[in-house]
């Protein structure tokens, strides 16, 4: 038997039309397109995507801000990672974009910031940061854009469009809650007995 | 439009409808918790709960026909119904001996859809063609799901082949009941209630076999599509319809 642990793809939701992206979580899947199938599945069928992205995950670079503030530490001879690369000779490594997503200490979701132009994910990692400019920011995702396989894209037959028409029972329609406190009441009573 | 010959044969088409989108739905739900990644399980699931809906939808019809609540019929459809009076094909009601056995039947289910409802979403009858037109909005997507799993599967490893054309050798024969009419059933065709099922089939065979063969799979040339529409095998239906009303005979009386 082969190697039953299929690569990991990051997923992004987009919770309205315009809106940033923001993180949903991830999936297993042998390639972007089962990636995608998957994330749909696993987060999109509930009326709260418009657009999902799927990322490979050993192309995001995640850092806290503590694990930055290490890494500028160990680089003390004075040149960040992100610095210089403005100068770097031209045509040795060509410069992409890079998305960024920011998790806010308080925050459980990365979401969309502005993106960067870099030669490398280190140096993208290093703009980003930059770009927060001392804003809030506890950690952050940094990957090329051109690793996204997006449902925004042409996709042809397939709609992965959320399921506005379902008549699907959200946990509202289920009494649990009530049902509970009544349980719970019930049992109140019985020990004031 | 409908008189009483009709009625009798739209009911019982109705009821054919439904029964083999939700005894294929409950079929499939039996992987739910054993899916080959928890990704599959949950989409598999969701393929199931959206074959469910659909049964209930051609239910809802029923009842109004009947002249019962759209609301609470279809759970006495499913719940207080004896195994014998269930309408469904064998094809949906056959117990899957493994993984790729039930992705086949889905995708062989997903592609007869999606030829069957565009027609049915046609029908002068305007429930059919209003359940038709909601059905078919989740049809792209299982097609496309079951398309890619049965192109992995038949173009994967030696063992996913070979269990792939088991499945089919299992299932090509069976699921041709899918396309055999039912009682008075060329009254409906007639009216423009319902489509000519031969035309379905010609077209289904021309979609499906092509891609089976793509996908490096032999399909058997025994298959002649029945006369006559047959219910399932009580061999089938009696355990499988004991399972799921298990908990309703328990509690009939009980709401969730």
């Amino acid at each position: 038997m082969t190697d039953s642990q299929w690569p990991v793809y990051q997923v992004f939701e987009r919770p309205a039309p315009g809106r940033p992206m923001r993180a949903s979580g991830s999936v297993h899947a042998v390639d972007a397109d089962m990636a995608l199938q998957n994330a749909w599945a696993v987060y999109g069928r509930r009326p709260t995507a418009v657009g999902l992205w799927v990322v490979p995950r050993d192309v995001v670079l995640m850092k806290s801000r503590e694990e930055m503030a290490a890494s500028t530490l160990s680089h003390s001879d004075g040149r960040g990672q992100g610095e210089g690369s403005s100068s770097s000779p031209s045509g040795k490594l060509p410069e992409q974009t890079y998305c960024v997503f920011r998790r806010s200490s308080g925050k459980i979701t990365y979401e969309e910031a502005t993106p960067v132009v870099a030669t490398s994910t280190e140096q993208a990692m290093a703009r980003a940061v930059e770009q927060f400019n001392g804003e809030d920011w506890h950690a952050c995702w940094v990957f090329p854009a051109a690793a996204i396989t997006s449902s925004e894209s042409a996709r042809g037959e397939c709609s992965f469009a959320p399921q506005q028409h379902k008549w699907f029972r959200d946990h509202k329609s289920f009494p649990v809650g009530a049902l509970l406190r009544e349980a719970r009441e019930e049992t109140e009573e019985t020990d004031d007995d | 439009m409908i008189d009483d010959r009709r009625r009798a044969a739209l009911e019982a088409k109705l009821l054919g409808l439904g029964d083999d989108e939700f005894i294929l739905g409950h079929r499939n739900s039996e992987w739910t918790g054993h899916g080959p990644i928890l990704e599959e399980d949950i989409a598999f699931a969701n393929l199931s709960l959206d074959e469910l809906g659909h049964g209930i939808l051609w239910y809802r019809i029923v009842a109004s026909l009947r002249g019962k609540d759209p609301e609470t019929y279809p759970d006495k459809l499913v719940y207080q119904r004896a195994a014998r009076d269930f309408r469904n094909v064998d094809v949906v009601a056959l117990p899957h001996t493994d993984w790729a056995f039930s992705m086949l039947r889905q995708y062989l289910f997903d592609a007869y859809e999606s030829i069957h409802v565009p027609a049915l979403a046609a029908s002068k009858y305007q429930p059919i063609a209003e359940a038709a037109v909601k059905i078919k909005q989740e049809e792209a997507y299982h097609l496309y799901h079951t398309r890619a799993w049965v192109q992995r599967l038949g173009l994967g490893t030696d063992e996913s082949r070979r269990r792939m054309q088991t499945a089919l050798d299992q299932l090509w024969v069976p699921f041709q009941q899918l396309f055999a009419s039912g009682p008075a059933e060329s009254l409906l065709v007639e009216a423009g209630i319902v489509p000519d099922l031969r035309k379905i089939y010609v077209e289904w065979n021309d979609a499906v076999v092509p891609f089976l063969e793509s996908c490096a799979l032999v399909v058997p040339e025994n298959a002649v599509v029945p006369a006559m529409r047959q219910p399932a095998s009580a061999d089938y239906m009696e355990p499988l319809i004991a399972e799921l009303q298990e908990v309703s005979k328990i509690a009939p009386d009980a709401v969730w």
